[in-house]
């Protein structure tokens, strides 16, 4: 771009020297082109001199300001301390009506590209929250529902919904193992009932056998009593009656001993199916039991997966919050790079009113009072905000600060 | 309750990073996009911290913390200043205007939450 302006100048410059050497050139061909034409008279030849002269001052004056103007463009506002006035231009200076038209294009050139970088991060930082507050949302409602492995939150979530559920189906098992034992307990008691009844059976056979031996008494009794004679009937009716009661006796023991042998046959068969519904139990019991386990261990592997899975999410969830945190961080960058812009495009519209108002004075025929360039640097100097703006201003290496600068007052 | 801080930056990016850090921290966080728009959203319920940029349109930082501290009620209410500017006058006048830190942008979230922390303790 510098190049191409130069080249411009030179072009511009060469073109100015040709100008300069060859007016008075062509009026020394024409004054003896005229002469020869002419075939020379005094008159002519006078005019010819003139010609010559004329040309020669030209040459002179153009050969003058040309220098003038190489030695303004060299030492431009030297101190820059006192207004320059130019009274001689009335048209501005090359540098000066180009600055005129490209620096509203600058300005809106920066303005554009200030304001898209800021729409872009705004949009960017906007998004980056929104992820944040939907990870935070997610992570809380994981959380939630795998349950919190803290003591203090145990009831909570899944780990919470299996505990309570192993405590439940303990609370199953250990009822089917009390009332196992009910049946072990009253399968004791029937066994010793089976004893008794034994003990029954033996006194039924004992009344059988006092019967029997009743009845050969009173029949010895009957006998005495015939032999008696007379004397010995009264003794007779009682030994009939004694010998009768022996008989029923003897039935009623002989009952006593069916029924005896009814009932263990029937406590046999109940302590049968007893012993096999114990049996039963004890073995579904088991089969429970194991099934219970069984399920209990499965389930404990998948709460366990899942809590894993979601201590491993809750982790990477809080790396991507502090990533994007991070992020959103250098994104404020931003903050720094604007203020410099519009810094800039702040000088850029100062200067170009400057010379708005150059043109408007020039216009009006008055003379121009360039502003000093010394106290528009020192304006332009307070007006930074950054220490990168005043590194670059001096020169100095050092990009954007490091920043966390923290003083407390 | 969650403390209230409010937060006045004209960038409204930077009050984004602001915010996701102290809401982050469990921090209630009222906007302002200037001076005066902090001045005018003052008044509701108790603000615990405010933390204001310096550089900004309408009002800039440092009066807006004079006015601030002109109102009985936010008179003892502490003021971080978070801006580009680390220049020893200028955070002079921040202390002048009744500032209690000053912390240069760009920020780490723990150390201003820290510095947070600290002052709404006090």
């Amino acid at each position: 771009m510098g190049t191409q302006t130069e080249m411009t100048v030179q072009t511009k410059s060469s073109i100015n020297n040709a100008a300069d050497w060859w007016v008075p050139l062509l009026l020394v061909v024409i004054a003896g082109g005229s002469q020869s034409f002419a075939r020379s008279t005094v008159m002519e030849m006078a005019s010819v001199v003139g010609l010559v002269v004329l040309s020669l001052i030209c040459g002179w004056w153009l050969a003058r300001r040309r220098f003038f103007l190489q030695q303004q463009d060299a030492e431009p506002d030297e101190g820059g301390e006192q207004p320059v006035v130019d009274c001689n231009e009335s048209e501005p200076p090359w540098g000066e009506q180009l600055l005129r038209q490209a620096l509203p294009i600058w300005i809106r050139q920066v303005d554009s590209a200030r304001t898209q970088s800021e729409t872009a991060i705004q949009q960017l930082t906007e998004r980056f929250s929104g992820i944040v507050s939907e990870l935070g949302t997610t992570m809380a409602a994981s959380r939630e529902a795998a349950g919190d492995l803290s003591k203090d939150n145990i009831e909570a979530g899944m780990v919470g919904v299996f505990s309570d559920s192993e405590r439940d189906l303990g609370g199953v098992v250990q009822s089917l193992r009390n009332s196992m034992k009910s049946k072990s307990d009253m399968l004791t008691q029937i066994h010793a009932l089976n004893g008794h009844m034994d003990e029954m059976n033996g006194m039924a056979t004992e009344v059988a056998k006092i019967a029997g031996q009743t009845n050969l008494l009173a029949l010895n009794a009957a006998i005495e009593a015939a032999r008696a004679g007379e004397a010995g009937r009264g003794f007779a009716v009682v030994a009939d009656e004694v010998r009768a009661l022996s008989n029923l006796s003897g039935e009623t023991g002989k009952r006593m001993t069916e029924r005896v042998s009814q009932v263990r046959t029937a406590m046999s068969e109940a302590m049968r199916l007893t012993e096999q519904s114990v049996e039963e139990d004890e073995s579904s019991f088991a089969a429970s039991e194991i099934s219970i386990e069984n399920v209990m261990t499965r389930l404990r592997q998948v709460v366990d997966g899942l809590t894993k899975s979601a201590d491993l999410l809750q982790q990477s969830g809080e790396g991507i919050q502090l990533e994007i945190e991070d992020v959103l961080v250098a994104l404020q960058f931003q903050d720094r790079t604007s203020q410099i812009l519009v810094q800039v495009v702040r000088t850029q519209e100062e200067l170009n009113s400057h010379l708005e108002s150059y043109a408007s004075i020039r216009a009006a025929g008055r003379p121009v009072e360039y502003s000093d360039t010394d106290s528009w640097i020192q304006s332009m100097q307070k007006s930074y905000t950054t220490d990168e703006q005043r590194n670059n201003h001096y020169g100095k290496s050092g990009g954007a600060a490091g920043g966390s600068e923290l003083t407390f007052f | 309750m969650a403390k209230k801080i409010m937060i006045v930056d004209d960038s409204t990016s930077l009050r984004n990073v602001v915010a996701i850090a102290l809401r982050g921290a469990g921090y209630e966080v009222v906007e302002a996009c200037d001076g005066k728009d902090a001045l005018a959203k003052l008044g509701g319920d108790k603000i615990h911290l405010i933390i204001s940029d310096v550089n900004m349109p309408n009002m800039d930082g440092i009066s807006f913390v004079k006015e601030l501290k002109k109102n009985p009620e936010y008179k003892f209410t502490p003021v971080i200043m978070l801006t580009t500017e680390g220049q020893e006058e200028t955070k002079k006048e921040g202390q002048a205007a009744g500032a209690k830190a000053w912390m240069v942008k760009p920020f780490k979230p723990p150390q201003m939450l820290e510095a947070v922390s600290k002052l709404v303790m006090a």
